[in-house]
């Protein structure tokens, strides 16, 4: 869009260039101005225009843009002596029809030399800023690319240890300590299980459901007793889904944000629920929690979201997918889409 | 005898507090509440010396909170696991916080802090009170993600800027939601003195008043601030310089 409003004013520009500088070496050598020789200049200007933005259709057309720009110097070359040869024929067929200049096509005429000039200048500037504009692009892509790599690599240190996390299920457990040993005991091996299994599956590439599961309801449990009454688990579980391989730690991620984003901003809290079902060739996940999902918050959990859609992406391709909106005005629905892979199941 | 509130979303966070502030024979537990309305009107009712305050709750943040108290701020301590934003804010202006789970030491020093403010703040304060802030007041102010406990003796000037308020101390001069009006009415009119329909300034500030044009006054703070005093407040000012 910018490119091609940069293409239009430079065309304009330096067309208009040329007629002001030829009228003003015009002026200067003292030749008389008439009709005929500032006709010829506008002349000069219109077919330029033209012809030039016809090439540039056809180079558009033939796809040259997206060739090697080494490949293509002959044909640009081949092209200005075309372009001129043309020019040359229609600019003296105009001019001798409306000027009577009476100058025959000869091959031997420098003019045809200036054009061919003129248009390896124009093919020159066109190419320049094409090339440059494409080195600019993918120099762009390339720090967005190295920075999605940092990015990804910090994010899954971090995942792996989540501080909010773990100094309120510690303090949770300080508090329950007094309270309720045996559940203070409980958390305890609770809140091992989380970190043990995070620790040890950041290492792996899949692990099967029923492992994510596990992590899962114990982190669960660890929120339960910090949340008491405002937390509240349904889960609908599948058994032939159990053997299935996911990336590990995806289901606890969102579960994750459910709480983060849905649960915890409730002064009543809500219930989370977890339905998997297997079908023939996957497996359906579908969290529901109480809140509103707001697509425009570009918090770290958006990032997180982001992350775990392409953790999904470089395990299973296109055929695992990730979605997530509003289910109502109180509930938000994560959905996600495993392949099975073809294992004993 | 310090009388303390405690604010946290979780039942088990604030029993744990309960449980930490039993060691510590001079302070009351008056008040605590997981929800933010219930605890602005607890505050309105008790007028506690102390907030023991989370930061994330549902709905309203503790900063959020203090942000709506109508009136004087109390001491406060905040109370958080973990949270990088607002330890950016704790930081930058020496807030006190505490870190859950809490150690009893730290909570010891900041407590022994907080007295010490405390004791400051009755010696200074005039014997009758009439429910306004007086200049050993603090409020809490927070514009954007900086955040102040601010005593009114350091408030040079407020000025009103559509329906906000500048608020001018030390070298901040941070905007807050409030109309000049509404804070003249909080504020102790022995301090304050509200000069225009712009300006309210703090009476302690001042160096020298001039004469004006058309019988008004012109009054120059110790910082070199210049305020114009209105015609009509001028006759006031003149009356009150005259004791």
């Amino acid at each position: 869009m910018n490119a091609s409003r940069n293409y239009y004013k430079a065309q304009i520009v330096g067309w208009s260039g040329y007629v002001l500088i030829s009228t003003g070496v015009f002026i200067l050598s003292g030749k008389q101005i008439n009709i005929s020789a500032i006709g010829g200049i506008y002349l000069v200007f219109a077919l330029g225009l033209i012809l030039s933005h016809v090439y540039r259709g056809m180079i558009i057309r033939l796809g040259w843009l997206e060739k090697d720009m080494f490949r293509l110097i002959p044909w640009v070359l081949a092209a200005c002596v075309l372009l001129a040869i043309s020019f040359h024929s229609i600019y003296l067929t105009i001019g001798n029809f409306v000027f009577n200049w009476n100058i025959p096509f000869k091959w031997s005429d420098q003019n045809l030399f200036a054009w061919g000039m003129l248009f390896f200048i124009w093919n020159l500037i066109y190419f320049a800023y094409i090339f440059f504009q494409r080195y600019r692009t993918e120099e762009i892509k390339n720090l967005k690319l190295e920075a999605a790599k940092n990015e990804y690599e910090l994010r899954r240190l971090r995942d792996q240890m989540n501080p909010h996390f773990i100094f309120n299920a510690m303090n949770t457990i300080r508090a329950l300590i007094d309270e309720d040993p045996v559940k203070a005991k409980n958390a305890v091996t609770q809140l091992s299980n989380v970190l043990r299994s995070s620790l040890q599956t950041g290492k792996q590439d899949l692990i099967p459901l029923e492992k994510e599961l596990q992590i899962v309801r114990d982190y669960l449990e660890i929120e339960k007793a910090r949340y008491e009454e405002r937390l509240n688990v349904e889960m609908n579980i599948d058994p032939k889904s159990m053997s299935v391989q996911i990336p590990p730690l995806i289901l606890q991620t969102i579960v994750e944000n459910c709480i983060k984003h849905g649960i915890s901003k409730l002064p009543k809290g809500g219930t989370i629920r977890l339905d998997v079902a297997r079908e023939e060739d996957h497996v359906d996940i579908n969290i529901f929690n109480d809140g509103q999902f707001d697509p425009d918050n570009k918090s770290d959990s958006s990032l997180g979201m982001e992350n775990t859609r392409n953790r999904l992406d470089l395990s299973f391709g296109k055929s695992a997918w990730l979605t997530i909106g509003n289910q109502d005005e109180t509930r938000v629905k994560t959905q996600i889409h495993i392949p099975i892979q073809n294992t004993t199941s | 005898m310090i009388r303390a509130m405690i604010i946290d979303d979780e039942r088990l966070a604030r029993q744990e507090i309960r449980n930490l502030l039993q060691n510590f024979s001079d302070i009351e537990i008056v008040a605590e509440s997981g929800i933010v309305e219930e605890a602005l009107d607890l505050i309105e009712k008790e007028n506690p010396d102390l907030l023991l305050l989370d930061i994330q709750m549902p709905g309203k943040t503790g900063f959020e909170l203090l942000e709506e108290l109508d009136g004087r701020a109390p001491e406060v301590i905040f109370v958080t696991a973990y949270d990088e934003y607002a330890l950016k804010a704790f930081e930058v202006n020496a807030l006190d916080y505490l870190m859950k789970p809490v150690e009893e030491d730290r909570l010891r020093e900041s407590i022994t802090k907080i007295k010490k403010r405390i004791a400051e703040r009755n010696e200074n304060a005039p014997p009758e009170n009439d429910g306004k802030l007086d200049i050993n007041d603090q409020v809490f102010l927070k514009d954007g993600d900086k955040c102040w406990f601010v005593e009114l003796e350091r408030v040079r000037l407020f000025e009103s800027e559509g329906n906000y308020v500048r608020v001018y101390f030390m070298d901040q001069r941070p905007l807050i939601l409030k109309s000049l009006n509404a804070l003249m009415e909080r504020l102790s009119d022995k301090y304050f003195f509200r000069a225009s329909r712009k300006h309210i300034i703090n009476l302690r500030w001042v160096e020298k008043v001039e004469t004006w044009f058309n019988g008004g006054l012109l009054v120059i703070l110790k910082d070199g601030t210049k305020v114009e005093v209105s015609r009509r407040q001028s006759v006031k000012l003149k009356e009150m310089m005259a004791l």
